[in-house]
């Protein structure tokens, strides 16, 4: 009876001992165990082989989880697997998630959420797909050895390797942490990653966007941190440092571009508004080495730049290339070129704003002939002008008109774009007659546009400062009373004097001043299509003239005259009329209605061109002189200040 | 006999200081490059002399602005919103030979010369003048440029008829150094064309003495940039205008 109690608890013992060890399997492999889940429960089905030394386990129920090397490796999804060898060590792995859980592999961890796979396998570790976070990212985290985590979002999978000094060299197209790391051409970027979770390298092919400064980097370049950093003692190498305040870079197969945030001029900023326009104007700064060495730091907002050997800089605008000790400067061809950043190179080479200097010797760069106007205007000569405008009222008896100050701000520069459009807009006219852009600014604000309340007077309630494309009246503001006609607009426009689309509304109803005066005003959609108007009406009068003067003179002669008295003929055409201005022209006999009254004219020819005489002011006719002769001298005026000037 | 033989040498003596003097005054506005003429036609003269040397030097000063050009051949022309410039490098050299800016000069004072032709304050005095085609040539040295006009003016007052056959107007001018530096400038472009050798264009001026600035222009329509190089010197060549050449350069 006792002998069947032993026996029974015997049996008991052995029941609830099997039941244990069935909870959590050891399995012997090597030296070592592993030890795998219970069976029993749900979610855990991990079967083994132990085969010439190392274990093999596999996971074909979801949830499973197993213990290596006393590392648990939980949350295992169907189809997870690990070779082990015989030390306990994991000599292959694959890994599914079934849900987030952290991993040991090799001597860093890996935070895997839902769905990510890590695949290990020869010493080389590839995580792919899993949930994806803001759309198209998944991510999982890096906790490297001794160091804090590090997030890591990638579309694509990303390969892990190790160097001989332990740090992680990652492969793909990720973000990590604030940095981005992406493949050239279409490659897979590649970095290496320090335990202190520093990109310590780049690799080639790859572009990387680390502390605000993207790296392009074709041979392998090494970053450096150190705040005491010594470019000598990195000869021969492709480096690039953040040194505090300075960024040192060398070698030669890679660049780098400031963006925003970086560590020399973190306040840098790469775009500007300009009133009026519908983009910003845009700057970069790109350093492409090709054997040099520079060192780049900022002083009051510009950069100080000392450099040795080959090297290209684009600096918004401006691109600088050094060759053999040779510098040479030219327009950027490439993107964001709006403008650039002052800089110091070397103590020999100055730029600031356009210009850019070397010993006295200038260069200065343009986006626009729009810029250099609105530059020359601001640093208008004003003892120059008074000394032109005396000559001038000696040769033409006028006092000619100075009106810089429509041009010489920045929120005019659309102003003054439109101009040039302008220009370029009338000269397409069939007969090749070419207006100047000095040409036009004279004979617009001459006629309207400086006026009082113009759409250039901030007191209007509706003007130019406070919305760039207000609507313009075509009477008022630019003094093309006739524009509104049918005839006149379709003669234009088949002329090509006028574009086809002109942003022109007539009004619909014409007015008749008194002796029967007609006015047939309309509305511009904006000053850009205003100036075209006036600009397609100047050019149409420049011709008109221009044919008269050949028929009455010959060609010979025509080609003889001085731009001051085409401007004359023109302006007399623009505002007398094609008839009076053509018989005055050709010396012939011609009718002035006034006051309803008819009165007649003789034409003096060529003579017209003339000083005005002060004298002769009682006359008609006087007025139609003094007109086109103020135009002349302040074209001329304009000429010399040489604000709409190319040189 | 003896008294006889002094009184010829002191007539010898006389002969030679008279000849001396006949000699210094008809040479003198030669050797000061000034014309003497005959003091009826002297005002008229001096009037034409004047019109040549002012026509002369603004000449200089607007072809310099056209890159040696009075016209601007076709190929060498760059209109840019209804104002022409001149190419010296067009993906190759084509800047003007110096015989051309002479021609050049000698066109614009030959076109220009004749709107300072107003005689008639001189008609009003009784004169009459008339000339005919005349032809200038001009020679650009090194410092001096020299114009000469030759026709035939005939002056006529009362019942004096006088000719004057030719003008010339010489002055110093940094014209010729001023066409070296561009083409100077127009080769060290063409080293390494698009791009300006700042520090090259720098140790040419100075060399040279002179001054040279540079626009760079990207121009909607234009595929390349734009190179404005213009080359001035110190000399006030016309009223108190610069002398400047100006040119344009394209990769």
């Amino acid at each position: 009876m006792k002998l069947t109690w032993i026996f029974l608890s015997f049996l008991v013992f052995v029941l609830f001992s099997t039941i244990f060890v069935l909870g959590q399997v050891d399995i012997e492999v090597g030296e070592s165990f592993v030890t795998l889940c219970d069976p029993l429960e749900e979610g855990c089905n991990v079967e083994y082989t132990i085969e010439e030394g190392f274990g093999t386990f596999e996971v074909t129920e979801s949830g499973s989880y197993i213990i290596i090397n006393d590392r648990p490796y939980s949350n295992l999804g169907e189809g997870s697997s690990f070779k082990v060898d015989e030390k306990g060590e994991i000599f292959e792995a694959f890994i599914i998630a079934s849900n987030k859980s952290t991993y040991l592999i090799g001597k860093d961890f890996y935070e895997l959420s839902t769905g990510q796979t890590l695949n290990f396998k020869d010493g080389r570790i590839e995580i792919t797909g899993g949930e994806k976070v803001e759309g198209e990212l998944f991510s999982f985290e890096f906790f490297p050895k001794g160091g804090k985590s590090l997030s890591i979002e990638s579309t694509d999978s990303i390969i892990i390797d190790f160097d001989e000094n332990g740090n992680s060299i990652f492969s793909g197209n990720f973000l990590l942490e604030e940095n981005e790391v992406n493949g050239l051409e279409g490659r897979k970027g590649k970095v290496t990653v320090s335990n202190s979770r520093k990109i310590i390298k780049i690799w080639e092919n790859t572009e990387a966007k680390i502390d605000g400064v993207r790296h392009t980097v074709e041979k392998p370049l090494n970053i450096y941190y150190d705040s005491l950093f010594d470019s000598k003692e990195h000869e021969g190498e492709n480096y690039f440092s953040y040194s505090g305040e300075s960024v040192f870079a060398g070698g030669e197969g890679f660049s780098f571009e400031l963006l925003e945030n970086n560590p020399i001029y973190p306040e840098m900023e790469f775009e500007k508004e300009v009133y009026g326009f519908d983009e910003p104007k845009k700057a970069d700064f790109i350093v492409d080495l090709k054997g040099g060495d520079l060192k780049i730091s900022n002083k009051d907002s510009k950069f100080i730049i000392d450099s040795e050997g080959d090297f290209d800089l684009k600096d918004g605008m401006v691109e600088l290339s050094s060759r053999n000790g040779l510098i040479t400067v030219s327009a950027s061809k490439g993107e964001n070129k709006d403008f650039s950043y002052d800089f110091v190179l070397n103590d020999d080479y100055f730029l600031e704003g356009s210009e850019l200097k070397y010993k006295d010797t200038p260069v200065r760069f343009f986006a626009g002939p729009w810029e250099k106007t609105v530059e020359n205007a601001k640093n208008y000569d004003f003892a120059k002008r008074n000394e032109v405008r005396e000559n001038l009222k000696g040769e033409y008896g006028v006092r000619a008109r100075d009106f810089h100050g429509f041009v010489n701000d920045d929120r005019e520069e659309k102003f003054v774009k439109w101009t040039y459009e302008a220009v370029e807009s009338a000269n397409n006219n069939k007969y090749g007659v070419q207006i100047t852009p000095s040409e036009l600014y004279t004979m617009v604000m001459l006629e309207g546009l400086a006026g009082d309340y113009s759409v250039l007077d901030e007191r209007s309630d509706l003007n130019y400062y406070k919305n760039p494309n207000v609507p313009v009246n075509s009477v008022e503001d630019v003094g093309i009373d006739f524009f509104g006609d049918p005839n006149e607009l379709s003669r234009l426009k088949a002329d090509k004097f006028i574009p086809n689309d002109i942003g022109f509304v007539k009004s619909e109803s014409d007015i008749t001043l008194e002796y029967g005066t007609p006015i047939y005003p309309g509305e511009f959609t904006n000053l850009g299509e205003a100036l075209k108007g006036v600009a397609g009406v100047l050019a149409q009068r420049k011709y008109a003239f221009t044919r008269d003067f050949i028929e009455a003179y010959g060609k010979d002669e025509f080609n003889k005259l001085k731009d001051d008295e085409r401007m004359f003929w023109t302006s007399v055409y623009y505002n007398f009329g094609e008839g009076s201005a053509r018989a005055e022209l050709r010396g012939g006999e011609y009718y002035i209605q006034k006051d309803g009254k008819k009165t007649k004219y003789q034409g003096s020819g060529r003579e017209f061109f003339s000083p005005l005489e002060r004298e002769r002011a009682a006359e008609d006719i006087y007025n139609v002189k003094n007109n086109a002769m103020i135009k002349v001298a302040t074209n001329e005026l304009i000429k010399e200040m040489k604000y709409f000037s190319f040189f | 006999m003896k008294k006889r033989g002094q009184v010829t040498i002191f007539i010898i003596i006389a002969i030679l200081i008279i000849s001396v003097i006949a000699l210094f005054f008809t040479l003198r506005g030669t050797l000061q490059g000034e014309e003497v003429y005959a003091p009826e036609v002297a005002p008229i003269a001096n009037f034409v002399q004047e019109c040549l040397d002012k026509t002369t030097r603004e000449g200089i000063y607007e072809i310099a602005l056209k890159g040696g050009y009075y016209e601007i051949p076709e190929q060498n022309k760059l209109s840019i919103y209804g104002q022409d410039y001149v190419y010296y490098y067009d993906g190759g050299f084509i800047y003007p030979e110096l015989e051309i800016i002479e021609n050049s000069l000698s066109e614009y004072v030959s076109v220009n010369l004749e709107s300072c032709f107003n005689f008639s304050s001189f008609n009003n005095q009784g004169f009459e003048i008339s000339y005919s085609d005349y032809s200038i040539f001009t020679t650009i040295l090194d410092s001096e440029v020299k114009v000469e006009m030759e026709g035939l003016f005939a002056i006529k007052k009362d019942k004096g008829i006088f000719q004057i056959k030719e003008f010339s107007t010489s002055f110093q001018s940094d014209f010729l150094n001023l066409i070296k530096v561009s083409e100077e400038l127009v080769i060290n472009y063409s080293a390494n064309p698009d791009f300006i050798c700042l520090s090259c264009v720098s140790d040419i001026s100075e060399k040279n003495n002179v001054f040279v600035s540079s626009e760079v222009f990207l121009i909607p329509g234009f595929e390349d940039q734009i190179i404005f190089f213009s080359v001035d010197s110190s000399e006030k060549v016309f009223e108190d205008r610069i002398l400047n050449l100006v040119f344009v350069v394209r990769k």
